[in-house]
């Protein structure tokens, strides 16, 4: 019997530190996945304090190691194994209950440092790129190597350092739930079946649903950042050579004008860089055409990917309901379903209704694009103009989502472009109702009233006026003509002094024919104009500017929350339906409790037995 | 079960290295909202005031030019004082010392005529507004030859420039005159300057000694003192727009730097900032490649 009490106290001094060291592993994962947040947070700040963290629990990790080894050393010498035995051949030698503890310390074990592993190789990996883009970053600064490359890419989307960041996309959940779920439970240890999956399939489908919701509102986000940031790069705003640039640049041949008027050259550069000017309002409009049809085009790809998932779910129901799986079990069904399903939310913002018989019902607003196993087609509304909304296949009905990517994309082309196109009309209209105002004031070289010098209704088509183009002597530069017969020229440039001070005020005086400025105009233009106030043309377009840097900054922030917020929600999803550890620890524990008391139990028991036995022996 | 994208990590450098590619502390409007809108304003002005400044350089260099013919002017107005004094003097009696004062003053008008044309980058600078000689003289204009009998100074001496002075714009809303008119300085036709030379002319011929003394010397005089003043005029105009011109070159600079301050990245901050990354992230990947214990792999083997 003292045999077997020694045997019991040297395999619970194992077991004991086996659990220190489990813990150990438990907090070691712990600490990467804070690492990884930070890292993937771009928090490079506190990157220092998480790896400290992680060594110092490396470093206890290290001294439990030793303790392990002296105790495994004690019992291999106990049981006959070879030195330094491995826990399987540990767990096969030792009697019950230890044999089955020690299998499941192994399993659990080899669980946590497979975590460790995954993460510590996933941190490394985006480690070494965070490090290699600081030193090439660095390298460059200091002269030794080439510029960086920049963040963005005409498209708008970031570009990817050497190699990308692509291989970062881990799949969450690639275990199907019947490997994981019950990988203890499945054990033949009495009381391990704990009937965990009732509550289980509860908080996974409240979480599921939380999840859809997310990715929904993350799809929104992102779209308006990807069309924003696009809006933006056609702007090339802060920068010498954007439409600002171009207008400063303007004022100032005005004013050089105003010191010449009579120099052809002065007169030739105020009508080039007013060409120059003009088109860069029709190149930023059309750009911001083609942006809005792009987006539209990319909706209507978008849909015919979203009638497919949706035709799909409803395939997959019908066969979930049945219960028949020809080649696959029902739960891989349902998780291909839940797979569409998310991609559906990511690109509409759905909302999912499980139905008692496994199915899902996806519904938009108030109609259901898949009901049990019928699902409905969506389709752009055909009119090929702003605003979009979605027209369903039944009743042809419109809806507008309200999340996903296409409501996004729907917002781009339906709210953005369009208010961002009004602001540039704007721009071009008060650029040509206050410099054509004061030309109605001013005479030219030949002593006539001075022609409109742009002509056009909006962004789009401002041009210069072509009379002005053929002959720029013609511009109304000067405040009153020469006297009659008078062969000197005008040098007086008041008018085109005026035009180059138009800038120092916030507001200008307009001149507003009914219609626009009509093309291939003269000065009889002038008639049926009526005189207004707007804003001057620099203001408006810095106004413009400011306004999309504003909504893209604000997009911007949102997305990060919201890519956040995805991530934990995402995070949360999986320890429900993935391995559910804490589940499993707080099982084993009370398994360790009841070992352990049953342990005592023996061994008090053993003891008892023996001061019995050398009672009776004695 | 879920397939979710994890987040592109940001790692923290995406802006650092653009401002290091760029040397801008922002680079596109939503980097910076506020400070977009800032440099976009501050650099309009920027332009507006090296206008200014070029205006007032060109209003400057006008005047300059206009004050150097207006004392040369007022030299040659003096020599005729000196031609009128020494004529009315009885020691010029002398009939061919008298023909030669009054072809010295005839000569003198005409220097002054020339002085009158001056030329400033292509455009006279005493016709105010109009590109044209001030004074034209030629076969259209009248004979301005006191000699002959056809001699018409109302036509001849007609100023044919513009009575407004050229402007240059040298601050926001402000103009100031860069040039002053002929008519101010030289007059016009029968009253004008080279009119009156031509009668002094006359008068040192004919030795008419009480014109001489009286009415030719006032007048001379007075148009004396026209041109002095017309010259202090330009002088005084001159160090206002060379104020102006300083006053402009100031406020670009200091908006320059202003921009400057909000647009350049802190090169330093930035490379520490880097550098700092850097070893972070270099510790930070020691520590990962040694979670996994050898020992302990092996235990659990």
């Amino acid at each position: 019997m003292a045999f077997g009490q020694q045997r019991d106290h040297l395999l619970n001094d194992v077991s004991t530190v086996l659990w220190r060291e489990r813990h150990l592993l438990e907090l070691l994962v712990f600490k990467l996945e804070e690492e990884r947040l930070l890292l993937t947070a771009g928090k490079v700040r506190w990157v220092n304090h998480a790896s400290r963290e992680v060594e110092i629990v490396l470093e206890q990790l290290r001294a439990a190691e030793l303790f392990r080894a002296v105790k495994v050393e004690a019992a291999a010498l106990e049981f006959g194994l070879e030195t330094c035995p491995g826990l399987r051949s540990l767990s096969q030698a030792a009697p019950e209950p230890w044999s089955s503890i020690f299998s499941r310390h192994r399993q659990a074990c080899l669980e946590l440092t497979g975590e460790v592993r995954d993460l510590s190789e996933r941190n490394r990996q985006m480690l070494a790129k965070g490090r290699d883009a600081a030193r090439e970053a660095l390298n460059w600064l200091t002269g030794k190597g080439a510029p960086p490359p920049q963040g963005y890419t005409a498209s708008g989307a970031p570009t990817q350092g050497p190699g990308g960041y692509d291989e970062e996309t881990i799949e969450l959940g690639a275990v199907p739930a019947t490997q994981t779920i019950g990988s203890y439970t499945n054990d033949k240890v009495p009381g391990c079946g704990v009937a965990v999956e009732g509550a289980d399939y509860v908080t996974d489908r409240f979480r599921q649903s939380q999840s859809y919701t997310e990715q929904g509102n993350l799809g929104v986000l992102s779209a308006q950042q990807s069309g924003l940031q696009a809006v933006q790069l056609h702007f090339r705003e802060p920068s010498s050579n954007g439409i600002s640039g171009q207008l400063t640049q303007y004022w100032q041949d005005w004013s050089a004008l105003a010191n010449n008027p009579s120099d052809s050259s002065a007169q030739a550069t105020v009508v080039q860089d007013g060409s120059n000017l003009a088109s860069s309002l029709n190149d930023t409009s059309s750009a911001l055409s083609t942006l809005s049809q792009q987006t539209a085009q990319n909706i209507t790809l978008m849909l015919v990917q979203v009638n497919q998932e949706a035709s799909q779910v409803a395939s997959l129901n019908q066969s979930i309901s049945r219960g028949n799986a020809p080649t696959s079990s029902v739960e891989e069904l349902e998780d291909q379903r839940d797979q569409l399903v998310s991609e559906l939310s990511r690109q509409l913002g759905v909302i999912v209704v499980n139905n008692p018989d496994g199915t899902v019902n996806v519904s938009l607003g108030s109609e259901a694009i898949v009901s049990g196993d019928i699902s409905q087609a969506l389709s752009l509304t055909t009119s090929r103009a702003a605003p979009y909304s979605l027209e369903w296949s039944k009743d042809k009905s419109t809806h507008q989502p309200s999340g996903g990517e296409l409501a996004g994309m729907l917002d781009v082309v339906n709210e953005y472009i369009p208010s961002y196109q009004r602001n540039l009309d704007q721009v071009a209209q008060s650029l040509m109702g206050s410099v054509n105002y004061l030309m109605s004031q001013g005479y030219d070289q030949a002593g006539n009233q001075g022609a409109p010098f742009f002509l056009g209704t909006g962004a789009s088509d401002i041009e210069v006026n072509p009379v002005l183009l053929a002959n720029p002597a013609d511009i109304g530069a000067n405040a009153s003509p020469l006297p009659a017969g008078s062969s000197a020229t005008n040098e007086d440039g008041t008018v085109a002094a005026e035009v180059g001070e138009l800038p120092n005020s916030q507001t200008v005086t307009m001149s507003v024919p009914a219609g626009g400025w009509p093309q291939g105009g003269s000065a009889s233009a002038w008639t049926g104009a009526t005189t207004t106030t707007g804003v001057e043309p620099d203001v408006a377009h810095n106004q413009l500017v400011a306004g999309i840097g504003q909504a893209a900054a604000s997009v911007n922030n949102q997305l990060t929350d919201q890519q956040a917020i995805t991530t934990n929600v995402s995070s949360a999803l999986q320890s429900a339906t993935g391995l559910n550890a804490d589940q499993e620890l707080t099982n084993m524990v009370m398994y360790q409790n009841a070992y352990e008391a049953s342990a005592k139990f023996i061994s008090t028991v053993g003891a008892t037995l023996q001061s019995l036995i050398s009672l009776v022996n004695g | 079960m879920l397939i979710v994208s994890e987040m592109e990590p940001d790692l923290g450098i995406t802006l650092l290295k653009e401002q290091a590619a760029s040397g801008k502390a922002f680079n596109h409007p939503s980097d910076n909202p506020t400070g977009t809108s800032e440099v976009l304003s501050m650099n309009a002005q920027i332009g507006r005031f090296q206008q200014y400044a070029t205006n007032a350089g060109d209003g400057l260099s006008r005047l300059q030019t206009a004050s150097g013919a207006l004392n040369s002017v007022t030299e040659a107005l003096r020599q005729v004082q000196t031609d009128v004094l020494s004529g009315a003097n009885a020691a010029a009696s002398d009939a061919s010392d008298r023909h030669a004062l009054s072809a010295d003053v005839l000569s003198i008008k005409q220097t002054i005529l020339g002085y009158a044309g001056t030329i400033h980058n292509k455009k006279p600078v005493f016709s105010g507004t109009y590109g044209t000689t001030p004074y034209p003289q030629g076969s259209t204009s009248g004979i301005s030859d006191p000699e002959s009998a056809s001699y018409d100074p109302a036509a001849a001496y007609a100023y044919a420039g513009s009575t407004i002075p050229l402007s240059r714009v040298v601050a926001p809303g402000r103009s100031v005159h860069a040039s002053v008119t002929g008519d101010q300085v030289f007059g016009s036709g029968t009253s004008s300057v080279f009119a009156l030379l031509d009668r002094i002319s006359q008068d040192l011929a004919n030795r008419n000694t009480s014109a001489l003394n009286g009415s030719d010397l006032t007048q001379l005089h007075a148009a004396l003192s026209t041109v002095t003043q017309a010259a202090e005029n330009a002088g005084s105009l001159s160090a206002a727009i060379t104020q102006d011109q300083t006053n402009a070159n100031d406020t670009m600079s200091s908006l320059q730097d202003q921009v400057g301050n909000i647009t350049d990245a802190n090169e330093d901050q930035v490379a520490t900032k880097l550098d700092l990354a850097e070893a972070s992230y270099q510790a930070a990947l020691e520590t990962a490649a040694k979670t996994i214990q050898p020992s302990l792999a092996q235990f659990l083997s």
